[in-house]
């Protein structure tokens, strides 16, 4: 186990989230058993009461998680030093590969703690609360998410020996080195780079049609694009977006441009993908969810803001990768 | 004319299903209409403040239903009741409940703190309710430091700086002298021919005696006897 | 928003009215701070200043071992390794330590022929023959020694040796000029008592840092009974060192930090019967839980938000400006490593990050669950005066 002030406070933070979520939870499962919205009952109250305590807990849970993947890439890159052939958060990564793991979780407790937070403002605004007990059924998936945030971190940080050589974003995102990631790098930019930009295109698209008609189906299907648009996303950022970025034809990796050197593009551009992302999946979810009438209206009362979130932070996302690959230097096809 | 509350059959428990149990009121059926001005008397503990308290939103009854303007509103959740509390009624308590410790001006700016109004509007209506009550001048001293009438004052001034429909006020002469009660009454008396609806819980006969109260309700155990 | 904003308003009037009671909590919480935040910044730095001396040096250092144990290494063996592709400028180093018994301290002392332009001068010259040396400004400082005094060592064959100071340097960071004593390549061999052709070690520059390990590896099948060391090991030797320093004392702190976090929740629990009054009051005229939750939260924000800026600030004062009294000798360990030196200031997102993820959120935490029972006050409370 190395003792490094980042890694403690990493783990500090999962474990008091995970505390908070599991009163939340155990709480929510009371709400879950008792609920009854017809009894003025001096339980019911108190349940109505604890739901304040929840939304409370949950949205600086979603809060924590946001800063905690922040410090998790800036201290996975503050120890590549550790390990000998390392040069940046990549390599300490690939020094314990649960890392990668720990960037997934935490990606979806992002997603699922911001989709909860929405949805709960939602049903909070509505009489009948129709979402109760579906919430609170989802704060039991959340829970041992964070249950397994805090455990991943454990075991890769103890699981990092600093004597063990890794392999970095030079040869992890190196074409032709067999890795998975070597995999997605060594994607043909060009046809990586069509997929893209009409799957985007697509994306948007449907995003537009979801504002001029009020059709489920398409709410639907911009869900599912949404699901597809981010991994692929992801995999273009590794594959050609970096190139760009770092005007360097072969530095694939996708960390390095949240550091000072790339003027910190990488927080827009990934907030810009996250954010868009996130807002591509509300009005879906709204869809499936609002059966009742209260919910249908305070949905459609949002709809339009969630669809122009989508709309402006993926084209920020889109605007920040493209600019370099329009305008820069660099040029990966050379005329 | 907004403001009718209709009370049907409501009943309230505390304590329900423990040895303690208390029923502080029991199927009681009541119709108040616009701008009236209405007294509720009966002897301590026949549970008047547990009806004006359901009646203002403050919280909801065991079985039966609240209506203002036709709506029901006995089983909202509490979430919703504290802004149909600030928007429908003025309470006045029976110990003022202000908080003595800040300014005058800040007292009454106290229910408008949660509300979309902007600081600045929030300073002009409340300049406008205090120099109505002749509290311009006292507007930046603490509440602890002044006298009986004026502390009674701020707290009407802060009861209507939402511009409320119903003034509800709970034995609001219990602590004032007769000059100070007489007082009170009259400016009750101008908010009802305004327009206002009052409701007014006391065991006072000068209260239910002014010549403000429309209509006398007399309350005993929980049930209205007539 | 304009809710949240008049309601941090009344937060901040209403911590400003309870002076004694939160000034109290901000005191003992931004000391607690303080010294979470000295550590940090303390041990960053020590190790910021390291790796920049380090990062500045040679990309291999090659030793020679014999019986298993560091020994001189044959000066011509440069050759050899200038041939391997890729290999910038190859240097056998002459360099050792000296204890002066007169002065009590120990001096690094490094020969140095062409190199000798790279070091920036506060006074003087490069020594030009074998008599002369210069020194770095820390040692000059310390020593009370000025160009043209003499400086008196006793060398390798015990015989006395007094040598010009022909100039005294600077260096970016202090580690660099607080033991340094420089002399001509020659001057220090005959210093030392080693025989020609022998230096004490070799450096090496490679043009392509990724190349580094597989040059080294070339190196050591070349010439077997050499030992190369890349500036990765180095570096994580120290990184090693210093995490484990700073962790070892950041994991003894939080343990306080998370004591201090009971107190302010055993403190916030017991809200005063004044303070409950008032919550009554306001649920009672309209406000929502939802509103006094906010109110309570805002305060033990702008509770943590002033103490983490006091404890910070407090921890840049202690540990840049006076240079960490209050560690002296808890870092007793470090100061075989690094003599006296004046801490560079060095902070970063990082560390404020690090910092509020130990502090803030503990702290927040554990306010929740009173705030929330102090916002669920049964607005009918207020009616009936209790
Ligand atoms: N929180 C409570 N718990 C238990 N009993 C209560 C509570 N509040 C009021 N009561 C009881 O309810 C009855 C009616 O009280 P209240 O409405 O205050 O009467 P009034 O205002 O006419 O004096 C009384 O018997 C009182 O003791
Ligand atoms: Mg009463």
């Amino acid at each position: 186990m190395i003792l490094h002030p980042g890694i403690l406070a990493l783990l500090l933070g999962a474990f008091v989230s995970l505390v908070l979520i599991f009163f939340a939870a155990l709480a929510g499962v009371k709400i879950i058993v008792h609920w009854d919205p017809s009894s003025s009952s001096a339980e019911q109250l108190l349940l109505e009461r604890t739901t304040y305590l929840i939304s409370t807990i949950v949205g600086l849970v979603l809060c924590f998680s946001l800063f905690s993947g922040l410090l998790f890439l800036y201290t996975t890159d503050d120890i590549h030093p550790l390990f000998i052939g390392a040069m940046c958060a990549t390599g300490t990564l690939n020094a314990n590969p649960i890392g990668w793991n720990v960037l997934l979780i935490k990606g979806i407790i992002f997603f699922l703690a911001s989709l909860w937070v929405i949805f709960n403002a939602i049903d909070q605004h509505c009489e009948d609360t129709p979402l109760v007990r579906k919430k609170y059924a989802a704060l039991l998936i959340l829970t041992p998410l964070l249950a397994m945030d805090l455990v991943l971190q454990f075991r890769f940080f103890s699981g990092l020996h600093p004597e063990r050589i890794t392999s970095c974003c030079g040869s992890l995102f190196a074409t032709g080195s067999g890795t998975a990631a070597g995999e997605l790098a060594g994607l043909p930019p060009a046809t990586t780079m069509v997929v893209f930009y009409a799957t985007a295109f697509i994306w948007l698209c449907t995003v537009l049609f979801c504002l001029g008609k009020r059709a489920g189906w398409l709410r639907l299907l911009l869900f599912l694009e949404s699901l597809l648009l981010l991994p692929l996303s992801l995999i273009s950022v590794i594959s050609f977006i970096s190139l760009y970025v770092y005007q360097m034809p072969s530095h694939h990796c996708p960390f390095d441009m949240i550091q000072k050197n790339y003027s910190f593009i990488g927080y827009p551009l990934y907030i810009g993908l996250f954010v868009g992302i996130l807002f591509g999946l509300v009005p879906g979810i709204g869809r499936v969810l609002g059966k009742t009438t209260s919910l249908k209206r305070e949905i459609e009362k949002r709809e339009r803001k969630w669809l122009l979130s989508a709309f402006v932070f993926f084209s920020l996302f889109l605007v920040l990768s493209s600019w370099p690959i329009l305008f820069g230097k660099f040029q990966l096809f050379p005329q | 004319m907004a403001g009718t509350i209709q009370v049907e059959r409501i009943s309230k428990y505390y304590n329900r299903n423990r040895p303690d149990e208390v029923r502080a009121l029991s199927e009681v059926d009541l119709t108040i209409a616009a701008g009236e001005a209405l007294a509720v008397n009966g002897a301590s503990g026949c549970g008047k403040t547990t009806l004006l308290g359901l009646v203002g939103c403050m919280s909801r009854p065991t079985s039966g239903s609240v209506l203002l303007d036709g709506r029901d509103v006995s089983r909202l959740p509490e979430r919703f009741l504290g802004d149909i509390r600030r928007r429908t009624f003025g309470f006045i308590f029976q110990q003022l409940n202000l908080i003595k410790s800040i300014s005058v001006l800040e007292n009454t700016l106290l229910p408008l703190y949660p509300g979309k109004l902007s600081m600045k509007e929030m300073k002009i209506r409340a300049e406008r309710i205090l120099a109505r009550f002749d509290l311009t001048a006292r507007a930046g001293v603490k509440v602890s430091r002044l006298s009986g009438g004026e502390q009674q004052r701020v707290a009407i001034a802060r009861a209507l700086i939402h511009q409320p429909q119903v003034i509800i006020a709970d034995e609001p002469t219990a602590h004032l002298d007769s000059v100070l009660a007489a007082e009170l009454l009259d400016i009750l008396d101008e908010l009802n021919r305004e327009g206002k609806t009052v409701l007014i819980a006391t065991h006072d006969p000068f209260v239910s005696n002014h010549p403000l109260i429309n209509r006398v309700i007399r309350m005993r155990d929980g049930r209205i006897v007539d | 928003m304009i809710r949240l904003l008049k309601i941090l308003e009344f937060a901040l009037s209403s911590l400003a009215r309870r002076k004694f009671k939160n000034f109290s909590i901000i005191v003992v919480y931004s000391f607690t701070i303080a010294v979470l935040a000295s550590v940090l910044l303390l041990t960053h730095s020590l190790k910021k200043m390291a790796m920049d001396v380090l990062v500045d040096g040679p990309d291999i250092v090659v030793q020679r071992l014999s019986g298993g144990r560091h020994d001189l290494i044959p000066a011509d063996y440069s050759g050899i390794i200038e041939k391997i592709p890729g290999v910038g400028r190859v240097q056998p180093r002459v360099w050792g330590y000296y204890y002066d018994s007169l002065n009590h301290t120990n001096y690094t002392m490094l020969g140095i022929d062409e190199e000798r332009q790279r070091f920036v001068m506060v006074d003087g010259k490069a020594p030009a023959d074998d008599d002369q040396c210069m020194i770095g400004q820390g040692v000059a400082g310390a020593q009370h020694a000025e160009t043209g005094m003499d400086l008196l060592l006793i060398d390798g064959n015990g015989i006395g040796y007094s040598c010009e100071i022909s100039g005294v340097f600077k260096a970016a960071s202090d580690l660099w000029t607080n033991d340094l004593v420089l002399f001509t390549k020659d001057a220090l061999r005959r210093f030392f008592a080693m025989p020609d052709g022998l230096a004490t070690d070799i450096t090496v520059e490679v043009f392509n840092a990724r190349e580094v390990p597989q040059v080294a590896q070339k190196i050591k099948r070349l010439l077997p009974d050499t030992r190369p060391i890349t500036i990765d090991e180095i570096l994580h030797t120290y990184e090693s060192i210093f995490n484990w320093r700073s962790g070892l004392m950041l994991t003894i702190f939080t343990s306080s930090l998370i004591a201090f976090s009971i107190l302010a929740w055993d403190k916030a629990t017991g809200i005063s019967g004044e303070e409950k009054q008032e919550i009554g009051i306001l649920k009672a005229i309209g406000w929502d839980t939802g509103d006094v939750l906010t109110l309570k939260l805002c305060e033990g924000m702008v509770i943590s938000a002033t103490s983490f800026l006091v404890g910070v600030s407090m921890a840049y004062a202690h540990v840049f400006l006076l240079d960490a009294p209050l560690f002296v000798p808890v870092l007793k360990g470090w100061s075989v490593l690094f003599p006296r030196f004046h801490l560079v200031p060095y902070i970063d997102a990082y560390q404020i990050i690090v910092l509020g993820f130990l502090t803030i959120l503990p702290y927040m935490a554990s306010t929740v669950l009173p705030s929330w029972k102090a916002a669920i006050t049964d607005p009918e409370n207020a009616m009936r005066g209790v």
